[in-house]
């Protein structure tokens, strides 16, 4: 983007407007300022955020303003306005969790990943909305009331990363830190047409962030383009002494690879699992977007999953077991403060046997290390559905706890699901729109630690579409299209 | 036994699980989706089993996934 044209730097992407800022052509305080107008004007529609810190961020912005003069740009994100799922803690500040048990706490120590998004120079401005306890897939939230979709607000964005899904889609922030056990960074990606980015187990330090399950959660960036979430897993990325679980191996320069292409690159298309059940709209996308790679030089090659339908339920076996024992005391003393649906998922750990908890996590070293080998013997990358069904309405999935609620869940990450107990990475990426008006997109799965090719290969999609550069309508303007083909 | 009585015992065991951890009392309705949710889970678990686990060695999941990356992802 050039800065002698005349921008709306909403428009702007986290890499151009950082670039723009660094260059001098526009100023932090600028760009925050149009942030915070955008907030203004479009949280009563989509309530991505439950907390704006206006004066703070505005402070922050002078003070990079001041740095810049000074001493130049203090990191690859100097000045460029984020905000983030409000389960990341910031000392001294209050971070509900999207509960009301948590509604009055002041956090007792930083994230890592905020202290390394802060130390690149980013802007903080404010906390996002999320599913309540990070305990659902929809962006419900009973306390709070649901993210709405920007695309279309009688729809879900998706969740539980729900505020940073349509923060990012509605131009509200740059980019936003999510966090994904069942793949809620990946479902409001997906539904609010942005890229998100779940990492490798143990790639980006949960230290200071709250759990649901110590050995699955993972967090991760929601950003409008493939380069915006390379730059910001760029800088959270790496090991981190506080959180025990980080890999301590070397971070790639993720921006590099999205230089790349895709020439000979295997893409994997599965015939089985994550198809079954979905609708004829996204099977459409979805062969459009494998025709855009295949385009460009990268070979799709068939392949068969090894047995991915109960990788989700042995996943749940950690997962709740683990969620159990964090909110056991709570239950016992605060179980009122729950919404009915998100207590009862809290609580159904106490039906899974210790023996099947632990038998679920012996069994996951030997159960990745056949899957990697079977499925990546025969491609770089695998391609599937993010969601294999059109985005729902708030309404159709506003169940409670009744009888349809493990179904919605079910039918919502069919396709994430069985990534995160196996720890892979994967990459959200929008891929058009179904008749409703909505996103859709698949997602691209990896190797352990395999998240610079993901990067690569949605970087050069996005070369030869435009879904990424389109905007909802709510931010109707220059830069507004209706969904029509995004091919280039 | 009837798949009636089997949804109400699998309900009772629930109910008397929290009322053990101290939790409040779980409705009927509540307890047997619970139940519903845990029962799919562990069957998963069990139906993948091969073997005993006294034959495989626990191991540390980040180090595997680490021996399982493509030696040329950190470049």
């Amino acid at each position: 983007m050039s800065p002698a044209q005349p921008v709306r730097w909403s428009d702007a992407t986290l890499v151009e407007v950082a670039a723009a800022i660094a260059q001098g052509a526009v100023s932090a305080r600028a760009v925050t300022e149009d942030c915070l107008a955008r907030i203004d004007e479009l949280q009563p529609a989509v309530n991505a955020f439950l907390r704006v810190d206006r004066a703070a961020a505005l402070a922050a912005a002078d003070r990079a303003d001041s740095v810049l003069a000074g001493s130049g740009p203090s990191g690859p994100l100097h000045g460029v306005p984020l905000a983030h799922k409000d389960m990341y803690y910031r000392e001294g500040q209050v971070s509900t969790c999207g509960s009301r048990v948590r509604a009055g706490w002041h956090a007792d120590r930083t994230a890592t990943t905020l202290a390394r998004l802060d130390a690149a120079g980013a802007i903080d401005l404010g906390t996002l909305n999320m599913s309540e306890f990070a305990l659902g897939p929809t962006g419900h939230n009973a306390h709070y009331g649901p993210a709405r979709n920007p695309w279309h607000t009688d729809h879900i964005t998706g969740g539980s990363s729900s505020g940073s899904g349509a923060s990012v889609a509605a131009r509200l922030a740059y980019g936003s830190l999510g966090s994904d056990t069942g793949g809620s960074v990946r479902l409001p990606a997906c539904m609010n047409g942005v890229v998100g980015m779940k990492p490798t187990y143990g790639l980006v330090s949960r230290y200071g962030t709250m759990g649901i399950s110590f050995s699955v959660d993972t967090p991760g960036p929601l950003a409008r383009t493939a380069r915006d979430c390379a730059r910001l897993l760029g800088v959270i990325a790496g090991h981190d002494p506080r959180d025990v679980h980080t890999s301590r191996r070397r971070v790639p320069d993720y921006e590099a690879s999205c230089e790349r292409g895709v020439e000979g690159l295997r893409i994997g298309v599965p015939c089985d699992y994550f198809y079954d059940g979905a609708s004829e709209e996204i099977r459409t996308l979805m062969e459009a977007s494998l025709a855009a790679l295949e385009a460009q030089g990268a070979k799709l090659v068939e392949v068969t999953l090894p047995d991915a339908a109960p990788l989700t339920e042995m996943g749940r076996a950690v997962i709740y077991a683990e969620a159990t024992a964090l909110h056991g005391e709570w239950l016992r003393t605060r179980g009122d403060a729950y919404s009915e649906q998100v207590r009862v998922r809290a609580s159904t750990g106490v039906a899974i046997p210790s023996a099947a908890y632990l038998e679920a996590l012996h069994l996951r070293p030997v159960v990745v290390r056949e899957f990697v080998n079977e499925l990546y013997a025969h491609c770089d990358v695998l391609h599937a559905p993010t969601l294999a069904i059109p985005v729902p309405t708030i309404e159709e999935t506003d169940v409670g706890s009744g009888e349809s609620m493990w179904r919605i869940i079910a039918d919502l990450v069919r396709c994430t699901g069985p990534v995160n107990y196996l720890g892979l990475p994967a990459l959200a990426v929008p891929a058009g729109f179904t008749a409703n008006g909505l996103p859709a997109g698949f997602q691209l799965i990896g190797r352990p630690f395999d998240e610079a090719r993901l990067l690569q290969v949605a970087a050069a999609y996005e070369a030869v579409t435009d879904w990424v550069s389109r905007a909802p309508g709510l931010c109707a303007g220059p830069g507004a299209q209706a969904p029509s083909d995004g091919n280039r | 036994m009837s798949d009636h009585d089997i949804t109400s015992d699998r309900a009772a065991a629930v109910q008397v699980m929290a009322q053990t951890m101290g939790w409040q009392t779980l409705e009927p309705s509540a307890a047997e989706r619970i139940a519903r949710g845990a029962e799919n889970a562990v069957r998963a678990v069990a139906e993948r089993r091969r073997g005993s686990l006294f034959d495989t060695e626990p191991g540390d999941f980040v180090a595997t996934l680490e021996s399982l990356a493509d030696p040329d992802s950190d470049t």
